[in-house]
């Protein structure tokens, strides 16, 4: 089983809490409110039980928008995820004085994949400025579901394979909007990814 | 007095054509702003309308933003170009700059528009 180093758990967190600070500047700028972090969390974990880190019932409606990402020292997936209901609020902040009602109900799944687009690029980007690397991304995807079939969207195998997640809560409190940002790396690419790193951050 | 300009809006996302539309509009009332959600629905828009300036996204289905401000380049060499993206890497805002345009990144705030503008105006 793979393990890391206290050197490497700690690059980590540094190289990801740069990153997801871009994130969060690039959200304020979208919708004028302040945002707070956590300290991000790093897992080892299947897919299947990745769940439970998030500490959201299985029934609960979900959002999320997710892109993979590849360069030569990074290849992850990374997610964007809110409760359904926070989703529609973040999207009235975002799109509230250029739009109205009716064109924001039909454009919501549309502005909740560009918020993902803008806030999951900014981290990636600020990663792969860190690592000295070009990554390309895919087409941001859209996904509405119950909470216990966000790591199930995969092949079987996949959800029985072990993966590092990296888990970022982030509110906007004067909303009550909570949502996560959440890296999922492959194992078999990790080593590379964190050597990287500590060349880089050290 | 100055002339309305032309803008063409490159970007797969109708909520960054909305915003930029809608931003633009109100500090220009009488531009014209034609739109297109991929490289090749921009290259029938160029073909059939004259444009001042082109705003290209770079993460699109099909063509990217890149490859788009190459055909650009060269079959409209008189045409601005602005690239706006959420792809805020060092490696990719390098090669845009050796392009000789604009690199604006995402969100699209009142910043950006300005800056769309004072670039079709120069």
């Amino acid at each position: 089983m793979f393990k890391l180093s206290e050197i490497q758990e700690d690059a980590l967190k540094e190289a990801i809490n740069i990153s997801i600070g871009k994130a969060a500047a690039s959200l304020n700028q979208m919708i004028k409110e302040e945002i707070f972090l956590s300290v991000p969390r790093v897992k080892f974990a299947k897919e299947k039980d990745a769940l439970g880190e998030l500490k959201l019932g299985p029934e609960k409606e979900l959002s999320y928008v997710s892109q993979k990402f590849k360069g030569t020292y990074l290849d992850t997936e990374a997610m964007l995820l809110f409760a359904e209901t926070d989703s529609l609020e973040l999207v009235k902040l975002f799109l509230g004085q250029h739009i109205n009602i009716e064109e924001m109900s039909s454009l919501e799944h549309e502005a909740v994949a560009e918020i993902g687009n803008i806030i999951l690029n900014s981290c990636m980007a600020s990663l792969a400025n860190i690592l000295h690397d070009e990554i390309s991304g895919t087409i941001p995807e859209f996904v509405a579901c119950k909470a216990k079939n966000i790591f199930k969207m995969g092949e079987k195998e996949t959800v029985e394979q072990e993966i590092l997640i990296i888990f970022i809560d982030f509110n906007i409190k004067t909303k009550e909007i909570q949502g996560y940002v959440i890296l999922v790396l492959d194992l078999d690419s990790i080593e590379v990814f964190l050597n990287r790193l500590l060349k880089n951050l050290t | 007095m100055i002339e309305p300009k032309r803008i063409l809006i490159v970007d797969d996302s109708a909520v960054t054509r909305v915003l930029i539309k809608a931003s633009l509009l109100n500090f220009r009332k009488d531009w014209v702003i034609i739109e297109a959600s991929n490289a090749d629905e921009a290259q029938k828009k160029l073909e059939t309308n004259d444009v001042d300036l082109i705003s290209i996204d770079y993460n699109m289905p099909g063509i990217n933003g890149f490859e788009l401000l190459e055909i650009v380049q060269e079959k409209y060499p008189e045409i601005k170009v602005a690239i706006l993206t959420a792809n805020i890497q060092d490696s990719f805002k390098e090669k845009v700059k050796s392009r000789g345009v604009s690199f604006l990144e995402k969100p699209v705030t009142d910043e950006t528009i300005e800056k769309i503008i004072e670039i079709c105006l120069n």
